[in-house]
C-alpha cells in the first residue's frame, strides 16, 4: 500500500527535476541514475496500485463479484471519455496535453486512469452500500 | 425479479448476519437482495429456500417484464 504515494511522489519529483541539483553535486553524470529513479519510482507506483485492485474483501461473495464487474464497466467507459476528450484537447490546442513528453504522459495516464476509475468506483460502491445496510440495521 | 426474503427471515425473527452466515455471504450480500439491488444466483436462491424451508416459488416471484 505504502509504495503507491511513495512512488507517485518519487516519481512525480524526478519528472518536474526536483532530484537534478541535488543528484549532479554529489555524482556528476547523473543520467542513468535519473532513469533508474523514475523507473523504479514509476513501477513501485504500479506494482502498488495493482495490489490495491487485486486484494480480496474479507468476504468474497457473489456480489462483491458482480460489484467488481460493475466497476470494470464503469472504468472502461469512463476510460473511453478521457481518451475522447483528450484527443479533443489536442485536436483543438494543436499541441499534446502536457509539454515535450505529452504523448507519452497522456498513455500513462490512460493506462492508469483505468485502474483509478476502477478502484474509486468499486470502493465507493461497496462503501455506500455497506453504509445503507448499516442505517436499515439501526 | 420480487422476492420475500426480508418478511420470510423477519418471521423467523432471523437477522441479516444470521442468514448470512448460514449461505456464506457477506451481510451486505443479504441487504442487497432484500432490497432488489441485486438478484441472485440460481445456487444462492436454493440455499436461501433451505435455509427457511421453503420451495423457492414462495420466496422468488418473476415480474411481468422479466
Amino acid at each position: 500500500m505504502i509504495l503507491i504515494p511513495f512512488g507517485l511522489i518519487i516519481w512525480c519529483l524526478t519528472q518536474l527535476g526536483y532530484f537534478n541539483n541535488i543528484l549532479k553535486n554529489q555524482i556528476g553524470n547523473t543520467t542513468n541514475l535519473y532513469s533508474a529513479v523514475l523507473i523504479i519510482s514509476f513501477f513501485s507506483f504500479l506494482i502498488g496500485l495493482y495490489f490495491l485492485v487485486f486484494v480480496k474483501e474479507k468476504q468474497e461473495d457473489e456480489f462483491i463479484a458482480h460489484i467488481r464487474l460493475l466497476s470494470f464497466q464503469r472504468a472502461t467507459f469512463l476510460q473511453f471519455v478521457y481518451f475522447l476528450f483528450a484527443f479533443i484537447y489536442m485536436l483543438i490546442f494543436k499541441k499534446e496535453p502536457s509539454g515535450d513528453a505529452g504523448l507519452e504522459m497522456f498513455l500513462i495516464l490512460s493506462i492508469l486512469s483505468f485502474w483509478l476509475f476502477y478502484v474509486l468506483y468499486f470502493n465507493i460502491s461497496l462503501f455506500l452500500i455497506k453504509k445503507k445496510a448499516n442505517e436499515e440495521q439501526r | 425479479m420480487k422476492n420475500s426474503v426480508k418478511e420470510k427471515r423477519l418471521k423467523i425473527n432471523m437477522t441479516q448476519q444470521e442468514l448470512a452466515d448460514e449461505i456464506a455471504v457477506s451481510r451486505q450480500t443479504i441487504f442487497a437482495i432484500e432490497t432488489g439491488k441485486y438478484i441472485p444466483s440460481a445456487i444462492l436462491v436454493l440455499k436461501i429456500a433451505k435455509t427457511f424451508k421453503k420451495k423457492v416459488e414462495d420466496i422468488f416471484n418473476l415480474e411481468k417484464g422479466d
